[in-house]
């Protein structure tokens, strides 16, 4: 902006009157950039919390072994297995959610992770049988 | 999130900070050998679209001038005295941030022999946000869940 500005006084120096009320009109179109609400809710591109639907999982590991972090751990959890997913080592690449054939696991665009537990930043799930 | 939620936390933002710190909080950023992408997030929270100054929050050059640590990176072996010797330099009632996946837990990096694996294995850590990097929106979220237990941390670190 600072720079437009000192372009519009030269351009008044020099005379061109014209270009100098463009470069102005330029200054006011811009406006106030701030966002007004900052919480509000993020592109749906954006890559955030996993979102994995049990019942779609065919239990083959892709998932597993894509992670680069080694964020995803299945264990055995009784008759069923247990997927969970680390927040804590998590980098959010969406490796996971590229390999899945049959899209059990998937990215949201949910960003509101922040969190005073360090346990809420392990989702589990459940798998069924 | 709806549109009027959104505007109410922003407004309990303002409260907050008017109720607990009487005028405004200042926040000294501790890089504890991260990567500079959280740094760069948390840079953009004082630029114009962001503009966290509105709010009340600041960023100081010194810990002794701060009230919030924001600690970036899983505290390499190098750092860790520095990252000490800060959190002793802030006044008290002091809170620590952990921003970012290093932060929280290591990350990619994890626990090694030239890295602790996450703040809380150093300070006491108030609220974790994970990302890599998170979002500037989702520092000002963890600023806020942060300032809603101030006033406990106040207490017991005094005494």
């Amino acid at each position: 902006m600072r720079a437009a500005t000192v372009k519009a006084l030269n351009l008044a120096v020099e005379g061109e009157g014209n270009e100098m009320f463009e470069v102005i009109r330029k200054i006011w179109k811009t406006g106030v950039v701030t966002h007004k609400l900052p919480l509000r809710e993020a592109s749906q591109r954006y890559r955030g919390k996993l979102d994995i639907q049990p019942h779609k999982c065919k239990n083959c590991g892709a998932c597993v072994a894509a992670c680069p972090a080694g964020a995803i751990n299945v264990a055995q959890k009784g008759q069923g297995q247990e997927l969970s997913i680390a927040y804590t080592k998590c980098i959010f690449c969406g490796l996971c959610a590229s390999v899945c054939k049959v899209q059990a696991v998937q990215m949201t665009n949910d960003y509101h992770l922040a969190t005073k537990n360090k346990n809420d930043l392990i989702q589990v799930v459940r798998m069924p049988q | 999130m709806s549109e009027q939620k959104d505007s109410d936390l922003e407004i309990k933002l303002q409260q907050r900070i008017k109720e607990v710190l009487g005028k405004s909080l200042h926040i000294r950023h501790v890089d504890s050998g991260s990567c500079n992408a959280c740094d760069f997030e948390m840079n953009a929270l004082s630029n114009p679209i962001y503009d966290i100054q509105r709010f009340g929050v600041d960023f100081v050059p010194s810990p002794r001038h701060a009230d919030m640590l924001l600690v970036t990176g899983g505290v390499t072996r190098h750092l860790e005295e520095a990252v000490r010797k800060t959190y002793n330099a802030a006044a008290n009632p002091k809170i620590v941030l952990a921003v970012g996946t290093c932060a929280c837990g290591g990350g990619m990096a994890g626990q090694t022999y030239a890295g602790n694996g996450g703040v809380d294995k150093i300070l006491p850590v108030a609220v974790y946000i994970p990302g890599c990097p998170p979002r500037p929106q989702a520092l000002l979220e963890g600023i806020l869940r942060a300032l809603d237990q101030y006033e406990d941390r106040g207490e017991s670190n005094e005494s």
